[in-house]
């Protein structure tokens, strides 16, 4: 290995066979390139009398677009083979920075179909370089990543969702995929209200025997399409929408209840999911006359007949 | 119904002698086994696998219970208050099961996916003796299909030989076999001398054939029933889990039709389709698709998912209505549930468990 400056015509720029990064952020790294210039090389290997990029893609893309027209390389022996190569690559990224899931994606793949790594090699000799436990189902994982919609890709980078979540998205095809991104571009989810959120189409999808797309047509133009609401307004719409499609009898239950608690003026509360036969009640009071004033709601509200359907409900 | 064969066979060589691994020996004399007193070391290559469980089940463990040989069911010693149970006690002598069913719960037992026989009867069987021996009750039941199938494997491990002449001369006890299989050549050659009730979880055709995949079909149950009992041995149902499907009222109806059409069933348990916590995604990632889960569930006060409670007494009160049809005298009783479902569905709360205990025993084995 040899440390030299080069041009970067000499460079095959649209070479990316050794590449792993995605959705990188070049903000940061800009303004150090700006300032202090490329502290570290990058890695080549040659072509003839060009030069193949191992590592520093992000570094190169900062120079360019700062109009350099060299940068510090070290230049790799010719005997070290791509995989080798690759091996730097990623080792060098790996310590500089967490690689996200598609990242790690995608070097499982070109670990496997560039550089012919058997399956069995990968998982037990790769996988913990890579932080990755060493297991089949690791190992499905990365792959499904790979096959996901590019957009949901991105947004899985971007929102930096856990491996549960990221598992939900599989149970798609891409056609239903498409039609959930709007969903995820216009609302505001949190990590569990997301996840709660495609459990529940993919439920009634198998329920419904219905797609995707025409379970979600009417939330979509009523919630995602409505410029009335702003994302997080539309959050807890889109919730309880969800909530009466999936669960229609509790939901059922829960709205009656609420409307006849309206109906007789009484701080009524049922138990989580009506699991016990008992209504609850919790008032305040500072004198005894508005203790009285309670007595008086809760006598008239025992005559009256929805007290009557309140006890039968549960 | 899929018959049990290992690709391999560990032996813990404490149990060697014992019959049960002779049976299993005699069975499969053409496939590798290996002698170890440690955990079988293919434990520690499953996750190599696409579904662990699966393979892990190809691995047949022959080793001894060094855990508690008997023990109180689930309900008894649930921390759910209110919880009616009905006094049963579990006799452990294997762990997991070749059949896939959408719901079971051993799929939650990840740490130990290998097909399990304990070997050691000798013991079991003087530790049923021992409690026996010091109870007062004269209406104990005892199952063995707690964490595994009764009869799934009793063709190659023979328990059924010793299980079945133990109770026959018992006085306090009946054993009790709970099986979705159609396993009962062993049975046939036994006098159980009215002491051991063989009981099949049982749900109609179509929801056996979407998610109890490997058992016994329907008919093949209810062939094997109607051989045990004209081999003496009392027969009984659990309709367990009952499932929510959209026409669930019309099936659960026509099943009880042919249940008691064909027979005078010692006792039939009801209780609604529940998942453990972690089971409900589990049973999504190797059966994808499946509608099992897509039920109204909620959580209830002991982390379980259930249909939400007005749906489950609904479910009770209608088969129990189509039980009381044919047969009011019927033993019935709810798995796994609380008085206020009791109540509403039955009409009562039993007043302990040993009155339901005596319930269930003295109508249906007097
Ligand atoms: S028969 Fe019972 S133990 Fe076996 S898979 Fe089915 S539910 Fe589980």
């Amino acid at each position: 290995m040899r440390f030299e400056m080069i041009s970067i015509s000499r460079i095959q720029l649209d070479n990316r066979l050794f590449e792993v990064s995605f959705l990188a952020d070049l903000t940061a790294l800009k303004i150090s390139v700006q300032k202090k210039g490329i502290v570290q090389p990058i890695q080549v290997r040659s072509e003839g009398d060009l030069f193949q990029i191992v590592s520093g893609f992000r570094r190169l893309e900062c120079a360019q677009a700062l109009g350099l027209t060299q940068v510090p390389a070290f230049i790799l022996g010719e005997d070290l083979s791509h995989l080798e190569c690759f091996e730097r690559a990623v080792e060098e990224n790996f310590f500089n920075r967490k690689f996200n899931c598609v990242e790690k994606a995608g070097t499982i793949q070109k670990l496997e179909k560039e550089f012919q790594v058997s399956k069995e090699i990968l998982i037990q000799r790769y996988f913990p370089f890579l932080g990755v436990s060493s297991s089949e189902a690791v190992y499905q994982f990365y792959k499904n990543i790979l096959i996901l919609d590019p957009v949901l890709q991105e947004y899985v980078v971007r929102s930096n969702l856990p491996t549960h979540v990221v598992e939900e998205f599989f149970k798609f095809n891409i056609q239903d995929q498409k039609t959930i991104t709007p969903f995820l571009q216009s609302i505001h989810f949190s990590v569990s209200t997301l996840k709660e959120f495609l459990i529940w189409i993919y439920e009634m999808s198998l329920r419904d025997r219905a797609s995707i797309s025409d379970l979600l047509s009417e939330p979509l133009n009523a919630i995602v399409r409505n410029p009335a609401m702003d994302a997080r307004q539309k959050l807890p719409i889109l919730r309880q929408w969800l909530k009466n499609k999936r669960y229609p009898m509790l939901s059922g239950l829960e709205t009656r209840f609420v409307l006849l608690k309206q109906k007789l003026h009484l701080p009524l509360e049922s138990s989580e999911f009506f699991e016990d036969n008992k209504i609850h009640m919790k008032l305040s009071f500072q004198n005894k006359e508005e203790l009285e004033q309670w007595i008086e709601k809760m006598k008239e509200a025992s005559l009256k007949p929805e007290f009557d359907e309140l006890l039968k409900m549960v | 119904m899929i018959h049990y064969r290992p690709s391999k066979i560990y032996i813990d060589p404490s149990v060697q002698n014992s019959p049960i691994t002779q049976t299993i020996l005699k069975t499969f004399p053409d496939i590798s086994c290996e002698y170890t007193s440690e955990k079988p070391s293919i434990l520690k290559k499953l996750d190599r696998y696409s579904d662990p469980l699966l393979e892990g089940k190809k691995h047949l463990w022959v080793t001894q219970n060094k855990g508690k040989l008997v023990k109180k069911c689930g309900a008894s010693t649930s921390a759910l208050q209110n919880l009616v149970c009905c006094n049963y006690f579990i006799l452990d002598f294997s762990f997991n099961c070749h059949f896939e069913c959408v719901y079971c719960f051993l799929q939650e037992y990840t740490n130990l996916p290998l097909m399990v026989v304990y070997a050691n009867i000798e013991e079991m069987l003087k530790t049923v003796q021992d409690l026996l021996d010091r109870t007062s009750s004269s209406n104990i039941r005892i199952g063995t299909g707690e964490m595994a199938d009764s009869l799934a494997l009793d063709e190659i491990t023979g328990f059924s030989q010793q299980l079945v002449p133990f109770f026959s001369i018992q006085k306090k006890a009946f054993l009790e076999l709970k099986t979705k299989s159609d396993r009962i050549q062993n049975l046939l050659k036994l006098d159980p001398k009215g002491q051991t009730v063989v009981a099949w979880s049982i749900n109609p055709p179509s929801y056996i054939q979407k998610y109890d995949f490997k058992t016994a079909l329907f008919e093949e149950r209810l062939e094997a029933a109607k051989e045990c009992e004209k081999a003496g041995y009392k027969i009984a149902f659990h309709l367990d889990p009952l499932i929510a499907e959209p026409t669930w009222k019309k099936d659960y109806e026509e099943l009880v039709g042919q249940l008691f059409s064909r027979f005078n069933p010692a006792w039939v348990s009801l209780g609604a389709l529940r998942f453990n916590a972690n089971l409900r995604s589990i049973a999504q990632k190797r059966f994808p698709n499946t509608p099992l889960t897509v039920g109204e569930f909620v959580s209830t006060p002991d982390g379980k998912k259930r249909y939400f409670r007005q749906l489950r007494e609904e479910l009770y009160q209608t088969v129990y209505g189509y039980i009381t049809k044919y047969n009011r005298q019927t033993p019935t009783y709810l798995c796994m549930e609380n008085e206020v479902v009791w109540k509403n569905s039955m009409g009562r709360v039993p007043s302990s468990e040993q009155a339901l205990e005596k319930q269930i025993v003295s109508a249906s084995l007097s």
